[in-house]
C-alpha cells in the first residue's frame, strides 16, 4: 500500500513537471531525490503552481486576522527561513504574546506532526490554529471566507487553482498547504557537498560535520536534520508540559519536537520558548547546561552518569561552522515565496 | 372447450404459485430510529432552568450537553451483525437541538435483534481522514465548537453549566482524544452495547422500531470516579478526562422499544 502511494506521488510529480514545461524556470514543488517519502497527502490535494500562488496571497494577507493587521507572514519571515526574527514567542494581535516560539517553515511536506507538541497531524488542519488563536490572529474561518469573497482577485485565483470560483474552508486550507509544501530547502552548501562537490565545505566545516555526526545526529538525523521525535533536552522546565499536553502520557512531560537544523543560522531565537538567541548558547547548553529536573530527560543526554554531550570549545566552534553550511540562501531569497 | 379449460387451469395454477411466492418473500429491511432522550438522574434534562444533584451532592445546572455517537452495529439473536454503512453512521446529539436527538437507520435487514452497539465519539480513522471526507456533523468549520484545532480531533462529549446555586461558578467538561496520528496520544473512545428490553425483537419492513434511549448527563460526573464539581470544575483533556470517559460510558440505557 505504501508502495502504491509512493508510486502515485511520483506519478503526480511527473504530471506536475509536465504542466510546467511552458515555464521552465518554475518547477513548482519538486521532491529532491535524496529526501524520504513525502508525508503530505498529495493524492487528496495534488500540487499545482496555481494553488501555490493562491496560497502565497493568503499567507501574506492580513485579512486572515480579526482586525486585518496580522498575516501569517507577520510571524514567519522569509529572510529568516520563515521564523520570527527577534521574537522569543509569538507576537500576535493587540500586541499579545503567545507561549511558544514561532518555528521556521520549510520542508513541511516531510513533517509528520506539527507544533512543538505535535498536536496536529495533517498540514491542511494546521492553518486554523493561528487564525483562531486569540493571541495570534483571533479570527474565525467563516469570517475569513466572507472577507475573501468580497475580493474579486480571490475569485479569479480560486478559479485558477480549483476550477471554479467557490471559496470554501477546504480549498482555503489546501491552497495554504500548497504554498507551505512548495517551500523546499535543499540547496545549501552542505547539499552541494553531499552531491559530490567536495570543495563546497572547507576543512573546518568538514571537521564540524564529523563532530556533528558524532554528537548531534542521533536526534537531528538524516537529510532533514530531525528525526521528528519528542524529547526532553535538559532545559530548566517551566509550566509548559510539551507533548504531555497532547498525549496525556506521563513519560511525555516536558518533551518537545526535535526541530530541523537546516537554516538554523538564520532561524533564531531557539528552543520551544525562544530562550536562546545564538548558536553558541545552544552548544553551551548541550555541553554544560543540561539539567535533570524530570525523569523524562533524554537518555542520550545522561550517558555514563554525565549530563549533556561533552564538547570542547574548539569542537563547539567547528560544529557551529558546519551548521552555517546548512543555510539555503536560494530558498531565503526565492521570489516565488516572497510577498508580491 | 378443453383448450379453454386448460388455459384457465394454468392461469389458476400460475396465480396460485405467484401468491405463494409472495407469502414466501422474506420480510424486507425496516426502519429503526433511536431517540436519545437526555436526562439528569431520573428527571428530564432541562437546560439552564433546573438544578440537579450529582452523586457528590453538588448542585448542577446544565447550559450545554452535546456528544458524538457513531459506528452503529445491530446484533441479531444468532450473533450476526448489521453494520451501518460508514457514510451514514456519524451523529451529533445536541440537547439544544430537538431534531438532532432522533437518528434513523432506513435499511436494517429483517431479523431478530438483541442489542445495538456504538461508539461515543469519532473513531480514529475518521478523525484522521482528509478534510474533504468530513462533511455534515463532522464539518470542522460548521461544528468548530466540537473540534480541537490545537490537538486535532473532535470533542466527543461536551457539557457546560454552573454549579453551586450560591456562587454560580461554571463547570466545563470537554472530553476527546482518539489515540493520535503517528505517535500515541490519549484514547478516550468508548464503545457501548445497549441490550434491547424484551429481546429478541423482530425488525423488518413490517416491524419498524423506535428505540427510546435515556441518556443521563449526570453520569459524566457520577460513576467509577465520582467527580467533585467544585474541586474539578474544568476538564478539557488532561489526566481527568479518561475518568470522565469511563463514567459516561454508562450513561446510555434503552428504556423501551416501540413498534411503529
Amino acid at each position: 500500500m505504501k508502495k502504491i502511494y509512493y508510486l502515485l506521488c511520483v506519478l503526480l510529480l511527473v504530471q506536475c513537471s509536465k504542466n510546467e514545461d511552458n515555464n521552465p524556470t518554475d518547477k513548482g514543488f519538486v521532491i529532491p531525490d535524496n529526501f524520504p517519502a513525502v508525508k503530505y497527502n498529495l493524492i487528496e490535494n495534488p500540487y499545482s503552481n496555481e494553488k501555490r500562488e493562491l496560497g502565497r496571497k493568503l499567507f501574506y494577507d492580513a485579512r486572515l486576522s480579526r482586525d486585518n493587521t496580522v498575516s501569517c507572514g507577520s510571524c514567519h519571515q522569509q529572510v529568516v527561513a520563515f521564523a520570527h526574527a527577534g521574537h522569543r514567542v509569538s507576537h500576535g494581535i493587540d500586541n499579545k504574546l503567545g507561549t511558544r516560539n514561532a518555528p521556521a517553515l520549510f520542508n513541511l511536506a516531510w513533517n509528520p506532526l506539527f507544533f512543538w507538541d505535535g498536536g496536529v497531524g495533517d498540514l491542511d488542519l494546521f492553518h486554523i490554529n493561528p487564525i483562531q488563536n486569540p493571541v495570534e490572529m483571533d479570527e474565525t474561518i467563516p469570517n475569513v471566507i466572507t472577507k475573501l469573497k468580497t475580493d474579486n482577485n480571490y475569485t479569479d485565483l480560486f478559479k485558477k487553482a480549483f476550477g471554479s470560483s467557490d471559496i470554501t474552508p477546504l480549498r482555503f486550507n489546501q491552497a495554504l498547504s500548497a504554498f507551505m509544501i512548495s517551500i523546499v530547502s535543499n540547496q545549501s552548501r552542505y547539499d552541494d557537498y553531499i552531491a559530490g562537490n567536495t570543495a563546497a565545505l572547507n576543512t573546518s566545516e568538514k571537521e564540524g560535520l564529523q563532530l556533528f555526526n558524532q554528537k548531534c545526529a542521533n536526534c537531528h538525523a538524516g537529510i532533514l536534520f530531525s528525526d521528528f521525535s519528542f524529547r526532553n533536552n535538559g532545559l530548566t522546565t517551566g509550566a509548559d508540559l510539551g507533548r504531555f499536553r497532547v498525549s496525556v502520557i506521563t513519560t511525555d512531560s516536558f518533551k518537545f519536537k526535535v526541530p530541523s537544523l537546516r537554516n538554523v543560522e538564520k532561524s533564531g531565537p531557539y528552543m520551544h520558548d525562544g530562550r536562546f538567541t545564538t548558536l553558541e548558547e545552544i552548544l553551551d547548553h548541550y555541553a554544560t547546561g543540561v539539567v535533570k529536573t524530570n525523569t523524562t530527560l533524554d537518555t542520550i543526554l545522561q550517558q555514563d552518569g554525565t549530563l549533556g554531550i561533552p564538547m570542547t570549545n574548539e569542537e563547539k566552534n567547528k560544529i557551529i561552522l558546519f551548521l552555517k553550511t546548512l543555510t539555503d540562501t536560494k530558498m531565503l531569497s526565492d521570489t516565488r515565496f516572497s510577498e508580491q | 372447450m378443453k383448450k379453454t379449460h386448460l388455459f384457465l387451469l394454468s392461469i389458476a395454477i400460475l396465480s396460485f404459485i405467484t401468491s405463494c411466492k409472495k407469502e414466501e418473500t422474506p420480510e424486507g429491511p425496516g426502519m429503526v430510529a433511536i431517540e436519545f432522550d437526555n436526562r439528569a438522574g431520573s428527571a428530564d434534562l432541562e437546560l439552564n432552568t433546573t438544578w440537579y444533584k450529582n452523586a457528590n451532592n453538588d448542585s448542577m445546572n446544565f447550559s450545554l450537553f452535546k456528544y458524538y455517537v457513531s459506528n452503529f452495529v445491530f446484533t441479531k439473536e444468532d450473533g450476526s451483525n448489521y453494520v451501518v454503512p460508514k457514510d451514514e453512521c456519524y451523529f451529533l446529539i445536541d440537547e439544544a437541538n430537538v431534531a438532532s436527538q432522533e437518528v434513523e437507520f432506513e435499511n436494517v435487514p429483517a431479523g431478530k435483534y438483541v442489542s445495538v452497539t456504538f461508539t461515543i465519539g469519532v473513531d480514529s480513522l475518521k478523525s484522521t481522514a482528509p478534510q474533504s471526507e468530513r462533511t455534515g456533523v463532522l464539518d470542522i468549520t460548521a461544528n468548530a465548537d466540537m473540534y480541537w484545532t490545537w490537538n486535532s480531533g473532535y470533542i466527543f462529549v461536551k457539557t457546560e453549566g454552573t454549579f453551586s446555586q450560591a456562587t454560580g461558578h461554571d463547570f466545563m467538561y470537554h472530553i476527546g482524544g482518539f489515540g493520535g496520528y503517528s505517535s500515541a496520544t490519549v484514547n478516550n473512545l468508548k464503545t457501548v452495547t445497549m441490550v434491547l428490553p424484551g429481546a429478541p425483537l423482530n425488525f423488518g419492513s413490517n416491524n419498524h422500531k423506535h428505540i427510546h434511549t435515556y441518556v443521563d448527563a449526570l453520569k459524566v460526573v457520577n460513576g467509577t470516579t465520582n467527580i467533585s464539581v467544585p474541586t474539578t470544575p474544568v476538564v478539557m483533556g488532561g489526566p481527568d478526562a479518561p475518568k470522565i470517559a469511563e463514567n459516561y460510558k454508562s450513561m446510555f440505557v434503552v428504556d423501551h422499544v416501540e413498534s411503529e
